[in-house]
């Protein structure tokens, strides 16, 4: 069943011991939890989301975040229902192509990302194309307790104790509480 | 999140006690750093137009490191001197389509101009990839871990609000923050 905003920071202020949001306000709470849980999403890559990604002639570099901007990862990349092979470093494509480096084609081979801003579709073709480009997404943004407070994290229920475990680590460190950070960070991650 | 809400956030994790001076340097620091690395994760690209007879160019404004370079749609190899100088005794005076690109000064790896091999012979499009240190459009997940690294560096000097113990939590939880959003 999937939490909401509200109670997710009502969690949080209750294991910090500031329940009422006097020294930690709840709106303050609520702009670190959805910090924390694009951070989880950002390594989870639970939630996903795809669109198609205009590809122009003679080009293989991408801003893809100007066209997706609420991809953070790309997954996948189809051209049609053909997946292409993704490649973690640009020696990758030589194991495609020794002459890589020129290659225009007629169809689309390998991906990769550069950063979490670039993506590079290999080889170019003479005309313009698009491909559908599959993504973890931004998750949404919460700013205020009472106006987001009803809204459901974004994030899977199987997701949300590490995201407020974060979150309460963010804000142990803001009270100065250190023996509690401490002691949490080695409970957590040993 | 742009470099103000950053250092914003900064500040409201350490309840205002940063200098606002100190803090604007190390975020400036922090995202060199970042930039410099093997994976970094503010990447950026921005045409780069290949004029015949210009060997040398300069870095886009923001780029930190160039990661790549493409003469049309062909990847140029970076180089160094010596690799320039075992592939042609001439390089220097070398022309023709550009094959790859060296550090200007060659092998100064604090050099701000890149120069193309051989000389180009021909006006072509092309493309440079770099990691970048721009101030607007920065991933949100990257921008806390910034904010943690600018205050452990803020905190770990001699000040009037020196907080050794606080830096190194904020160390930590910038550590923690990068590796779980799978960096």
């Amino acid at each position: 069943m999937a939490r909401t905003v509200a109670a997710t920071v009502d969690i949080l202020l209750e294991r910090i011991r500031q329940a009422g949001g006097v020294a930690v306000t709840t709106n303050f709470a609520t702009v670190i939890v959805s910090h924390c849980q694009r951070i989880v999403n950002a390594g989870t890559r639970k939630v996903v989301g795809s669109a198609s990604l205009t590809i122009s002639a003679n080009t293989i570099v991408y801003a893809y975040r100007a066209s997706l901007t609420s991809a953070v990862d790309v997954l996948t990349v189809k051209e049609g229902t053909r997946l292409l092979q993704k490649c973690t470093s640009l020696a990758d494509f030589a194991a495609y192509d020794a002459t890589w480096i020129d290659a225009v084609g007629t169809r689309f081979e390998a991906w990769m990302q550069i950063g979490r801003d670039i993506l590079i579709v290999w080889p170019a073709k003479t005309g313009s194309s698009s491909v559908t480009v599959s993504y973890s997404k931004l998750t949404a943004a919460y700013t205020n307790y009472t106006n987001d407070g009803a809204t459901n994290l974004d994030l899977p229920d199987e997701d949300v104790d590490y995201a407020l475990n974060l979150a309460e680590l963010i804000l142990l460190i803001r009270g100065r509480q250190f023996d509690v950070f401490n002691r949490r960070v080695k409970e957590l991650f040993g | 999140m742009t470099s103000t809400t950053i250092k914003a956030l900064a500040q409201s994790l350490c309840l205002s006690q940063g200098d606002t001076s100190q803090v604007a340097r190390y975020y400036t620091d922090v995202v060199d750093e970042l930039g410099k690395s093997t994976n970094p994760p503010i990447a950026a690209s921005a045409a780069l137009s290949i004029v015949s007879g210009i060997i040398s160019y300069s870095f886009p404004a923001a780029a930190i490191r160039l990661i790549a370079i493409f003469s049309n749609a062909r990847s140029l190899s970076p180089c160094t001197l010596a690799e320039l100088e075992a592939y042609s005794a001439t390089w220097r005076a070398d022309t023709g389509d550009a094959l790859s690109w060296a550090l200007e000064p060659v092998d100064d790896l604090d050099a701000r101009e890149f120069m193309l091999y051989p000389e180009p012979d021909a006006n072509k499009t092309g493309k440079t990839i770099y990691s970048s240190n721009r101030t607007t459009d920065i991933i949100e997940w990257i921008g806390v871990a910034i904010a943690f690294r600018v205050l452990a560096k803020e905190f770990a000097y001699p000040s009037n609000h020196e907080d050794r113990v606080f830096a190194d939590a904020c160390l930590t939880m910038s550590d923690i923050l990068m590796k779980s959003a799978g960096y």
